[in-house]
């Protein structure tokens, strides 16, 4: 049984984007920065990002009935 | 090559576009699951938006200007005064019961430091204030 909404998948689709960028984004200040603290701090925020791209993937999941990655 | 400014303000810049997102996600998300998870992102979008702010504020590159005195005072008259008319005006319906709403009512005021009200107890203000009911619960 479908349990979302084209606009709860519309909404959750802009979220992974911004969040795979943030990814990215984050992983790549980490790499640049020379200063050792700020490069904790980017490396920290870039895995909280992906815990938030694997948090809505998996609650889609569960929407849609699909087995857990 | 980016600066370390610079990478701090495109990370703060990034933060603020995805909480934007998560709000808009969350005010349209019809499965309250779905709902709670936006909700919980969103609140750590918001912690790491606030690290950034604070890396940023400790090396001085960005503080905010502190509001005057003056304009603080006189914006708390104007909202009390705006919270009393708009009290005034939900008690002119038709079978209202004012009782002693008007002096049970705390007024709120600055207070340097604090940031807490003037006056009215805690309880007071507990039971004047009731928080909408929750509609999908």
């Amino acid at each position: 049984m479908i349990q979302i909404t084209e606009m709860e998948l519309l909404q959750t689709g802009e979220q992974l984007r911004s969040e795979a960028l943030a990814i990215a984004k984050y992983t790549t200040c980490a790499q640049q920065t020379t200063d050792p603290k700020l490069q904790q701090i980017y490396s920290t925020i870039a895995d909280r990002h992906r815990g938030h791209y694997e948090t809505i993937l998996r609650s889609v999941q569960n929407l849609a009935g699909q087995r857990q990655f | 090559m980016m600066e370390e400014k610079d990478r701090l303000t495109d990370s703060l810049v990034m933060q603020k576009y995805i909480a934007d997102g998560y709000n808009s996600a969350a005010i349209e998300a019809s499965n309250t699951q779905l709902k709670e998870a936006f909700i919980n992102i969103l609140r750590d979008e918001h912690l790491i938006q606030h690290e950034i702010f604070n890396e940023m504020s400790n090396r001085g590159w960005y503080q905010p200007k502190p509001a005057n005195i003056n304009d603080i005072n006189q914006n708390l008259n104007k909202w009390n005064q705006e919270l009393q008319r708009v009290q005034t005006t939900a008690y002119q319906r038709p079978g209202a019961q004012p009782g002693n709403y008007q002096t049970a009512f705390p007024q709120y005021g600055y207070q340097a430091g604090t940031g807490m009200a003037q006056t009215g107890s805690e309880v007071q203000q507990q039971t004047m204030y009731r928080p909408p009911q929750n509609p999908i619960a």
